[in-house]
């Protein structure tokens, strides 16, 4: 064999491994992209339980890549992390450790909710709970009072990845006060998967499930504890609405559940017992018109319930939503109803 | 390799060093603070039981850990074992900055008056060390109030005829008690005994810039997720590093502490958190980390003119080891008592503390901080089945009932209760560990059965049923525990102690002591408040020496 | 100047290529195929193991009206420990379990897991009180099997979910202990939120 053939011959095996190794190599991220997850992310520990519960759930007919991003978009951290899974696994000292997505990951997904469900990311977008870490976390008049805890993050930036040390300096009752990572600023602290989990099962129709951070998990609202509230001791009546339960893990009583304490906001007086959503559109939060769906335009007094001032902003108020009763616009004891002051026609025909 | 020189090194982080750091660098020495753990996080952990520092089945939440730190007990039978920190013999210690107080219950008590005078009180007992302290409680007194302002203390001593006098009253109001401390008090009150409020190092109302307590149940065990739980990591911490003289290394553990040949502690040895081998000189140095440990760096610090560990030429370092004999009892009530407001203990009796015939001290009594649902499955009236059904109906029937009242016995200094070092086990690094011996004394258990059948007759008057006595075990068993204490003893005496009533070893005059090490017996209480106190009194030593050039 | 390939080296040229191509191609549907099987549910025990542990802590935690032992997955809270923290527990299951095992095929002539409930604790009780046949256990105590196996399941079952068990808080359900615990933000102004 001669110099040009050894050089041929060397040229021909790189070649073919060369191309050996592309097609290998693209093959598998093709593989990975469109087969059953099935076979593909369920062949890990870790994985199994996901795609159990995507399988019976209302998103089952899209494929994990529609949400989640395919092998063939995945970026460099999503192949790392994937590589770092396949080391741990072969490591007999390390337990198995949960699947979490990681908070740059929720919001990109986020991006798919919003292309089939772009109604209800622009209520979203409307409401307070699109509220951005800026927002929630630099605020000088919330800050000045109390010192900035773990605990915060229960509710706002529940997904984020690190402690409150590695967001936000200092914590303490003076400032200024800034976010370590500027990046964060504009970003939203309750984005879609706080109160919603994707791979809710369709059989129990659970599309509202609350992420909890100190488990790193989603509990179905129906799961969660039904929180006796107290006024002066006596129990108050709570709707059934499983969902009012969510809502009541932020806008929660103090440790004694005392009605209207810390950020209760549950319902009493003539409105005892009604959900926040009998009220509150879920998305937007907005509760614009929803007096007309139970009121006539004029209550029992005459009076244009649309333009009371039903604020809840002042818990003196005597018109506040949440605490009206009876008794504070009538303090003589409560008027009959007009209709009763009439005579029914079946009462006119009794003897 | 060394390092530039400082005014001060410290180790230890916990209760007593994180004070003697923000006193000295406010008053413009520089220092360095080694720490063996990390900074506490509280997400890391929260609320989970099996990772609670007081239930640590699956490791220490705030340190040690299991792979690194081991320590050697030695049994009454003379059988050795290793345990790990997670394990019930390791004593509960922690390992972060802040220590023990970051998951701490936070009961803030002052010693009484007596606690400081023993042995003039009961005279001498047979097979102990009983002994005054050098110091009164009027000395300490200023302390205590210091410790109670810097940290923040919630309290009300209006109905406790027993505590020594106060010149400031708390700063902060008492809690209130819960369902489970309304009862005993009732109970209590008829039967002529004097319930209060447990002082609490724990906001009740926002106090120095941290919020108020939001009663969690998970709290004892855990750290807090507001910060409403005073521990030097909160409060005098923050201040030392902002005065930007003192710096906090923490992931070092400190092997040896080096004196000279003229008898002076030059520097201290230690491995950083990338177990490399430090070298850190200083003016002075102050050993706080806890009672055992501290008492193993001496016995490793081994030198010329110490050649058994530095200040330990009378073989008294290590000695006395003290913690508290816990005692009390346990019943069902027939209604529910539990709230889901925490943490549960709320009301102390001190009825019991000195003054009863023939006890040597005694002990307060107080109602418990909730039990979460694993560590309940061990609360168990005696021939109680442990399985089966039977467990199932015991733990949904009376979980909510429980009333339990327990509390710390002032335990009997003796010799032969002690931390040495084992001749071969070794942590991580290669430092030699601690070995724990001995037991306790026998007037302890005496203390022990007179205080559960107290609480027994308490809880039997309240009408509760199946009570059951949680009172010592008639075996002799090691002392310890998370308040241990007494290893380097103060005194006046150089033959019989281990510091000077400063704090400061005999016979090296910058090497200090500053935690519980220093009691010379452990009080009828949980220890905390004493250890920040006796650092604030320690730091104060220290800088007025310093002022004297007597340290440099 | 361009050199002409030789139709006959293109030729070749191509055929390594599909070679590489066809090799890599197949390769990957290998692997595929390969890997297209469920993992097994357990890190440590063998599937015997896990059929003998899960009755045994059913006995521990049996269902009544409310989730007992296996529903709340206390086995893979067991098994995940046992291949990490846990880990200097191993000879003490793979050991104990073969010896229960054995005893109960010694004492009661049939498998553990196909004996009636009631002869099940009776079995349990024979080891709690180290009655078990002594030459099948040699110097392992039996009660220290048991009461690993009692402590480690009470832990699966009252733990948090996070580890394994506990699934869905059956425990805390059970004891009426609301989770997760509701805490109020503090309120640092009467009136106005903020």
């Amino acid at each position: 064999m001669n110099i040009s053939h050894r050089f041929k011959f060397i040229y021909a095996t790189w070649f073919i491994l060369a191309i050996f190794l592309v097609s290998f190599g693209f093959g598998g991220l093709l593989w990975f992209n469109y087969a059953n997850p099935q076979n593909t992310c369920a062949t890990c520990h870790e994985e199994v339980s996901h795609v159990k519960s995507w399988q019976s759930s209302f998103h089952r007919d899209l494929h994990c890549r529609n949400c989640h991003g395919g092998s063939l978009t995945l970026n460099v951290h999503a192949l790392k992390e994937h590589a770092n899974r396949i080391v741990q696994h072969f490591q007999p000292a390390s337990a198995e450790t949960a699947v979490h997505l990681t908070e740059a990951q929720v919001l990109t997904l986020q991006e798919a909710c919003r292309n089939c469900h772009p109604r209800s990311y622009a209520d979203w977008q409307s409401s307070g709970h699109s509220a951005t870490y800026q927002k929630i976390f630099l605020d000088p008049r919330h800050n000045q009072m109390e010192q900035m805890a773990p605990e915060c993050l229960r509710c706002h930036g529940m997904f984020y990845d690190g402690h409150i040390e590695d967001l936000v300096a200092p914590l303490a009752t003076n400032g200024p006060w800034a976010l370590k990572d500027p990046a964060k600023l504009n970003q939203p602290t309750i984005p879609c998967l706080a109160c919603h989990q994707i791979h809710g099962t369709a059989a129990a129709f659970r599309p509202v499930q609350l992420y909890v951070r100190r488990e790193k998990t989603s509990i179905a609202a129906d799961l969660l504890p039904i929180t006796p509230i107290t006024r002066n001791g006596q129990p108050v009546k709570l709707s059934h609405d499983p969902t009012q339960r969510l809502c009541t893990q932020c806008h929660a009583p103090n440790a004694f559940r005392e009605l209207g304490s810390q950020d209760d906001r549950t319902p009493c007086g003539v409105h005892e017992g009604l959900s926040c959503l009998d009220c509150h559109s879920s998305h937007s939060n907005s509760a614009k018109g929803s007096c007309a769906t139970c009121h006539p335009a004029n209550s029992h007094c005459g009076l244009d319930v649309e333009k009371m001032d039903t604020t809840f902003f002042s818990k003196t108020s005597k018109h506040n939503i949440h605490f009206v009763a009876c008794l504070d616009c009538h303090p003589q004891g409560i008027p009959k109803k007009k209709s009763e002051s009439i005579p029914k026609p079946s009462a006119a025909k009794a003897p | 390799m060394s390092l530039p020189k400082v005014n001060v090194v410290i180790v230890g982080a916990g209760a007593g060093g994180g004070i003697v750091a923000k006193e000295l660098a406010t008053a413009g020495l520089s220092v360095v603070l080694l720490e063996r753990g990390e900074w506490p996080r509280y997400d890391d952990h929260n609320d989970d039981e099996l990772n609670s520092q007081r239930t640590p089945v699956l490791g220490n939440p705030f340190g040690p850990d299991d792979k690194r730190h081991r320590r050697v007990v030695v049994y009454n039978n003379g059988s050795t074992r290793v345990v790990l920190p997670s394990e019930g013999g390791y004593n509960n210690n922690a390992g972060c900055v802040g220590g023990g107080a970051v998951s701490y219950g936070a009961m803030a008590w002052r010693f009484m008056p007596q606690d400081f005078r023993l042995r003039s009180i009961y005279g001498e007992v047979k097979d102990s060390t009983l002994a005054d302290w050098p110091i009164s409680y009027d000395d300490l007194e200023p302390y205590y109030e210091k410790a109670e302002y810097e940290l923040g203390v919630a309290g009300d001593y209006t109905n406790n005829p027993f505590c020594g006098p106060r010149k400031k009253p708390f700063p902060m109001p008492a809690f209130p008690y819960n369902k489970e401390a309304l009862l005993i008090e009732k109970t209590a009150t008829r039967m002529g005994l004097h319930p209060f409020p447990i002082p609490m190092l724990r906001n009740s109302v926002p106090y120095n810039g941290r919020p108020a307590c939001i009663h969690m149940r998970s709290c004892v065990g855990f750290a807090c997720p507001i910060n409403a739980k005073a521990g030097s990591h909160n409060t005098v911490l923050p201040i030392a590093m902002a005065t930007g003289h003192c710096e906090v290394r923490t992931g070092c553990v400190a092997s040896e502490i080096v004196v000279d040949d003229r008898g002076r502690a030059r520097s201290v040895r230690y491995f950083d958190a990338k177990n490399r081998g430090q070298e850190q000189p200083a003016d002075l140095v102050v050993v706080s980390a806890s009672a055992t440990e501290t008492a193993r760096l001496l016995l490793n610090s081994k030198s010329k003119l110490f050649p058994n560990g530095a200040g330990n030429n009378n073989d008294w370092v290590g000695r006395n080891l003290q913690g508290h004999l816990y005692v009390g009892a346990a019943g069902f009530l027939e209604d529910e008592v539990y709230e889901e407001a925490g943490p549960g203990a709320t009301l102390a009796i001190c009825d019991f503390n000195h003054g009863i015939p023939g006890l040597i001290g005694g002990g307060a009594l107080c109602n418990e901080f909730i039990p979460l649902p694993y560590l309940f499955t061990n609360m168990r009236p005696p021939g109680e089945p442990r399985w089966g059904k039977a467990h199932k109906d015991f733990q949904r029937r009376y979980y909510k009932r429980l009333v339990r009242l327990h509390g710390p016995v002032q335990e009997i200094p003796n010799f032969a209760a002690r931390v040495s070092v084992d001749p071969t086990v070794k942590d991580a690094w290669g430092i030699p560990v601690c070995r724990l011996s001995g037991t306790r004394h026998p007037a302890d258990f005496q203390q022990g059965d007179f205080l559960s059948k107290q609480a027994e007759a308490i809880l039997k008057e309240m009408g509760a049923t199946r009570v059951w006595r949680s009172g010592p075990s008639p075996t002799p068993s090691l002392s310890g525990g998370q308040h241990q204490a007494g290893t380097c003893r103060m005194g006046d005496d150089p033959k019989t102690s281990v510091t000077d009533r400063h704090g400061r070893i005999h016979q090296i005059d910058n090497l200090f002591v500053a935690d519980g090490s220093l009691n010379v017996s452990n009080g009828g209480f949980n220890p905390a408040l004493t250890i920040m106190a006796l650092a604030y009194w320690v730091s104060h030593h220290i800088k007025a020496g310093w002022k004297g050039s007597q340290l440099r | 100047m361009i050199t002409p390939v030789s139709r006959r080296a293109a030729m070749k040229w191509a055929a390594a290529g599909t070679f590489g191509l066809a090799a890599g191609i197949g390769t990957t549907a290998g692997l595929a195929r390969w890997i297209r099987t469920e993992p097994a549910p357990y890190r440590f025990f063998s599937e015997a193991e896990a059929r003998l542990l899960i009755p045994i802590c059913e006995q521990i935690i049996p269902r009544d009206d409310t989730p007992g032992a296996t529903d709340a997955g206390v086995i893979f809270y067991i098994d995940r420990q046992l291949s990490s923290v846990f880990q200097r527990h191993q000879p003490t299951y793979r050991l104990g379990l073969d010896a229960f095992r054995k005893t109960c095929l010694q004492v009661y002539k049939s498998p553990f897991e196909q004996l009636e409930f009631a002869r099940q604790t009776e079995a349990l009780r024979l080891i709690e009180s180290n009655k078990a046949p002594k030459e099948l256990w040699g110097d392992r105590s039996q009660s220290a099997f048991f009461n690993l196996v009692l402590d480690h399941t009470k832990q699966g079952f009252y733990g948090s979910p996070r580890h394994g068990g506990n699934r869905d808080y059956a425990s805390y359900r059970m004891m009426g202990l609301a989770y997760p615990n509701l805490i109020g933000q503090n309120r640092y102004a009467a009136g106005r939120p903020i």
